[in-house]
């Protein structure tokens, strides 16, 4: 099964031109189908390529299955063996930043009220949020072990957000997909004494 | 915390490390600067941050000097006290208990540290570049020398079929080739110098006339200056002097601007300079 990103188009490029011209081409819709549907834009980019343009930005950690239906003719006369099938998923959040803790940041001096925000790709949608993160302290600290940590907000990143927010993913990152971004805060379920 | 948040669960767990803060001591207080530090300022460290504010009123010098910080609101767990010291003295830096972090922990441990300022890094110092010295005057190169006991001076002088690539000399040029060959001729000698610990005194390097009036003889010599005290990468990088040892005089016909043509005893050669005693 593949992976996709939630800004992913769907393409199927055949073998050999299928939609040559405008009195010879081969209705899009009624050989193209998903499950679970995804609204958009389906369309022949080119004689070779259908292409699904999603409508909105595809669910984060949903599977998709994309068949073409064998019943048409290419250019040539051709035809499919057999509908050709193939699914899909698309990735799920992925923490890409985060303050006061990320990959890049490390501080010294961390205070037990401290809470954690993390930046995921996408909307954060888990079941049981509380077996998510957790903190795990060294031997030499007072309270050694873990420390689950428990979700206590999501929200959209804002212009007023650190730069640590505003450009998590990295400057090549794909911006389409900047408004899915969400600021996770996770705090300690228990103080932890340091 | 899992990398990717997916419904199975197969995605690589991410580990971002960070730490917690402990009691609140005075770690260090190093006289900053490196190597030689002879008047300071002092670089202080705590274990945890403080505010500027609360070093600049909670810490003092023994021997009282006034020190400044650079910003009083800024929260830092090192400080720079900017301030001017003794040379080769001792001092504390002593922190009053009642001061806080920024935390509001109080003060543990030792609330004093010491530090001893040094003498100055050896030094040795000269004009470099193009010069022209008088034939009639001292005809020395003046060397500033510090806390250095002997001075090593090369003197080559410059073939005459490499003048014109030796006044185009750059020290930044890629291509040091020509200085090369030319200071390949050079003659060493070392020359005991005195004077106080870090006191500056100057020494002039005598330099030879140059004979002119003789066929094919030259004018140029290269003068470098080092000492065995400087550390190599000091050493290996001294500048060189390319000197012309030359009579001066205002040209008559451009008394008021420029020194006129640099005559060279009996005047097999001329140049032409301008300005002070450099050419450029």
């Amino acid at each position: 099964m593949g992976e996709a990103t939630p800004t992913a188009q769907i393409t199927v490029t055949f073998d050999r031109p299928v939609a040559g011209s405008l009195d010879r081409t081969v209705d899009a819709g009624s050989i193209f189908r998903t499950e679970p549907n995804i609204e958009g834009k389906l369309e022949w980019r080119d004689p070779v390529t259908l292409r699904l343009v999603p409508a909105k930005p595809l669910k984060p950690g949903s599977s998709y299955k994309v068949t073409v239906a064998d019943r048409f003719e290419a250019m040539d006369g051709s035809r499919l063996a057999q509908p050709f099938e193939f699914s899909f998923a698309v990735s799920g959040p992925a923490a890409i930043g985060g303050l006061p803790v990320s990959a890049e940041e490390h501080p010294r001096f961390l205070g037990s009220q401290a809470t954690f925000d993390v930046v995921f790709s996408s909307e954060l949608e888990v079941s049981n949020p509380r077996n998510l993160a957790y903190l795990e302290f060294d031997k030499v600290c007072q309270t050694a072990g873990v420390v689950r940590l428990k979700i206590t907000g999501q929200r959209t990143i804002n212009d007023k957000d650190p730069w640590q927010y505003r450009e998590a993913g990295g400057w090549d990152r794909n911006r389409a997909a900047d408004p899915l971004r969400r600021v996770v805060t996770f705090a300690p379920e228990r103080c932890a004494a340091l | 915390m899992p990398s990717v948040v997916d419904p199975e669960a197969t995605k690589p767990f991410l580990r971002w490390g960070f730490h917690t803060y402990g009691p609140f001591r005075m770690d260090s207080a190093l006289c900053s600067g490196g190597p030689f530090c002879p008047t300071g300022g002092i670089r202080v460290s705590f274990t945890t941050p403080v505010r500027g504010s609360e070093v600049q009123r909670r810490i003092q010098l023994l021997p009282a000097v006034p020190f400044t910080i650079p910003d009083t609101t800024d929260e830092s767990p090192t400080w720079y006290l900017e301030t001017t010291l003794t040379p080769n003295t001792g001092y504390a830096v002593v922190a009053d208990t009642a001061m806080r972090d920024v935390f509001g922990q109080r003060l543990t441990g030792n609330p004093a540290s010491g530090l001893r300022t040094t003498g100055f890094a050896p030094l040795v110092e000269y004009e470099y570049g193009r010069l022209t010295v008088e034939r009639n005057g001292f005809r020395t190169l003046a060397v500033k020398y510090v806390n250095v006991d002997t001075l090593v001076v090369e003197t080559a002088t410059v073939p005459i079929t490499l003048e014109s690539k030796v006044l185009q000399y750059n020290r930044w040029d890629r291509d040091d080739s020509t200085m090369a060959r030319v200071m390949a001729r050079a003659v060493k000698r070392k020359v005991a110098v005195t004077g106080a610990r870090d006191k500056v005194r100057i020494f002039g390097v005598k330099l030879q006339p140059a004979s002119a009036g003789r066929a094919g003889a030259t004018t140029l010599q290269v003068v470098r200056v080092t000492s065995p005290r400087l550390d190599s990468a000091y050493r290996a990088n001294m500048p060189l002097a390319i000197v012309q040892v030359t009579d001066l005089w205002p040209s008559r016909a451009h008394r008021a601007h420029r020194w006129g043509r640099v005559g060279d005893g009996n005047c097999g050669r001329e140049a032409e300079g301008r300005g002070n005693r450099r050419l450029v």
